[in-house]
């Protein structure tokens, strides 16, 4: 609940409080000023579409039998890292919260609240190592952060509604988190030049 | 980050070798150990049954306490329509060929070990009720009118027909725990899927199968300390295990311990200078036996009847001497003090 | 997008996060506390389950007549209606496996702890 009072104050701050550029930004903002209403919809549908088919096309991939819950391939989260990494902040929070939202019609609230803090862990995590720019921390490494992020946070929530201390899933999910964040990482590798494509086309 | 390049010792070394090791542990630590055997309590013989199965399902858990206690209904003189119980009142029974067949291999065994097995003593322990509400020592003219009709030279088996004269009773007391034993495993031979299996009726322990340690550990009962301590431990496959001893039921008149394992010879409590006997044999009813009639023997006479029957024992003394067969002795640890 | 793919710094990172994983893992075990159950069954059926560490001072149930007395340390009958007064002769249950039994009055008591049985069984 923490990481949620932060990232509203984030949000609040970073229109006004000039954030110091990364390459990422530099190159985004270099291509357009302004983002008008209709285009930061349109991208963040875009996204968040994106991100709720993959989600649908990793629940067409086989079962993996003896995977504890909540460990997942997670392919939506590329999506969510290429926002945080070539749009705005407001923009990445929606794609995630929509995303979220979504499991609240298909699963219900309770799966809803542990997506929800699995993913809004995991995108404060990422944001802010993108912006330390001493570190320049990697594609993959950031990958494998945020994915053991969101298993933290999934889990965190878990114990919460639960009311027990799910703990002996951590081991697991630390594994399978490092382990499915590498994929995910070099998936996103495959899918950026296709994604900024796809954002650029909304500027034509 | 550039405390890597100063350094002498690069992290790397360290952090491979371990996080390897670790991921080496924990994955043998997630292959399937053995599993949970399968317990299961009952109530049975007058005692409790205690079934563990390595393997196996609940169901054969199940099997055995129920075969154990039709047993029971064939042959404790306490169940009112058993065997027993209906030629203790009515002096003759036509009963089916299981029955008259043990007893009359019981028969044998009681001229085996010279009469120190017998099972017609029921008139004379029922005066003792030694473990009863009734304990007493009872005069010696009672005694001598009991002893009169009872002994296996009084039972008349015909075929199927068994015949015993006024006054005798008919008491499964000292075969019927091991008699419970080759029950279970009469039942365990049926479930394949059974690996190893202790099942404890009361004295009367039956190991069946692999152990999952290698060996089957039992345990003797110190004859002085509070059930639960041993004395020894036997290290043993399959096979059939029963003790008999002084301390299981005794009563205690006048500074004198009245034990209730009685001397077919004399009518009163043997005392023949030990506390226990442990007899290991093939059968669950011949370890019960015999090491009722081994306490009833002594060690000396005993000697000869186990070598006759192929059987193993381990002899308690008064002085609280753990003395081995010479089959046993590889087997036995003793217990610390 | 300048951004670098992958970093020397990573395989670190993830030997860390396997290190991290193999040690939550594990940690439990070196400092889980001895945890013992004592099970109570009347005719075979289990009436009370009862966690020793739980319990601040002895506790006494009473079921069909037997007196039992639970504490931090184990369990023991302390009284027991029956004639013969076997079960009462166990002492205190401390040990896995260890288990007390009153045929008569169709009671047993068994203590279960992560330890491991020392015997299959004990003939007495």
């Amino acid at each position: 609940m923490m990481c949620l009072a932060d990232m509203k104050q984030k949000k609040e701050n970073s229109p006004s409080v000039p954030v110091p550029p990364t390459r990422e930004r530099q190159k985004q903002q270099g291509k357009n000023k302004k983002k008008s209403p209709a285009r930061f919809a349109a991208e963040t549908g875009i996204l968040a579409a994106l991100a709720l088919a993959l989600s649908f096309l990793e629940s067409l991939l086989p079962v993996v039998p003896f995977l504890p819950p909540g460990a997942k391939l997670g392919l939506a989260n590329t999506v969510v890292m290429f926002s945080a990494l070539a749009a705005s902040v407001p923009q990445t929070l929606a794609v995630v919260f929509i995303k979220s939202a979504f499991l609240l019609f298909q699963s219900g609230a309770s799966a809803f609240f542990i997506s929800l803090c699995g993913g809004l862990l995991s995108v404060s995590v990422l944001l802010i190592l993108i912006r330390i720019r001493r570190l320049s921390v990697s594609m993959i490494a950031l990958s494998v952060v945020s994915a053991i992020a969101h298993n933290i946070g999934q889990l965190i929530a878990a114990s919460i509604l639960s009311g027990t201390g799910l703990w002996g899933y951590l081991p697991a999910l630390l594994f399978f988190g490092a382990v499915f964040g590498v994929i995910t990482g070099v998936v996103l590798k495959v899918l950026m030049p296709a994604l900024f494509k796809l954002q650029n086309s909304l500027h034509r | 980050m550039h405390d890597f390049k100063v350094s002498r010792i690069n992290p790397l070394f360290i952090i491979i070798p371990l996080s390897l090791f670790l991921v080496a542990a924990v994955l043998w630590d997630l292959v399937p150990k053995q599993q949970e055997p399968i317990e299961k309590t009952a109530f049975a013989m007058g005692s409790a049954l205690t079934v563990t199965l390595y393997g196996g399902t609940e169901e054969t858990a199940d099997q055995i306490s129920q075969q154990v206690q039709l047993l029971e209904h064939r042959i404790s003189p306490t169940v009112s329509d058993s065997y027993t119980s209906f030629i203790n009142r009515n002096l003759s029974a036509v009963t089916d060929a299981d029955y008259s067949g043990d007893l009359r291999l019981f028969m044998e065994w009681g001229a085996e070990t010279e009469g120190a097995f017998d099972l017609t003593l029921g008139a004379v322990s029922a005066l003792w009720d030694i473990g009863g509400e009734n304990e007493r020592v009872p005069s010696e003219a009672e005694i001598q009118q009991a002893m009169k009709v009872s002994g296996w030279a009084n039972l008349v088996i015909d075929g199927n027909t068994v015949r015993i004269p006024e006054g005798m009773q008919i008491d499964f007391g000292a075969v019927g725990k091991g008699m419970a034993c080759d029950e279970a495993k009469t039942v365990l031979q049926a479930d394949p899927s059974v690996s190893g299996a202790v099942v404890a009726s009361g004295g009367s322990v039956l190991l069946y199968g692999d152990s999952p340690d290698g060996a089957w550990t039992v345990g003797i009962q110190h004859p002085d300390k509070e059930i639960g301590e041993t004395i020894a431990e036997l290290q043993l496959e399959e096979g059939f295990v029963s003790t008999s001893g002084n301390y299981q039921k005794y009563f205690i008149r006048d500074g004198k311990r009245y034990c209730h394992i009685l001397s077919p010879q004399t009518g009163y409590p043997a005392e023949t200078g030990l506390k226990s006997v442990t007899v290991v044999a093939d059968s669950g009813a011949l370890s019960d036996a015999l090491s009722t009639a081994c306490f009833v023997l002594g060690y000396e006479k005993s000697l000869p009847v186990l070598e006759r029957f192929d059987a193993q024992a381990v002899f308690i003394t008064d002085e609280n001497e753990v003395i081995p067969t010479d089959g046993l002795t590889d087997a036995l640890t003793l217990q610390a003090a | 997008m300048n951004r670098k793919f992958f970093s020397k710094y990573d395989s670190i990172l993830l030997l860390v996060i396997f290190l991290i994983a193999g040690v939550v893992y594990f940690w439990p075990r070196f400092f889980a506390e001895d945890q013992k159950t004592v099970e109570i069954y009347a005719d075979t059926a289990l009436v009370e389950q009862i966690d020793c560490s739980q319990l601040l001072k002895p506790t006494e149930y009473e079921i069909n007549g037997v007196v039992i007395e639970v504490s931090s340390a184990g369990a023991r009958i302390l009284s027991s209606p029956c004639p013969d007064q076997i079960c009462v002769r166990q002492g205190e249950l401390r040990e896995n496996g260890d288990t007390a039994v009153c045929a008569p009055q169709r009671v047993v008591v068994k203590m279960t702890t992560k330890e491991k049985k020392q015997q299959d069984a004990i003939v007495y």
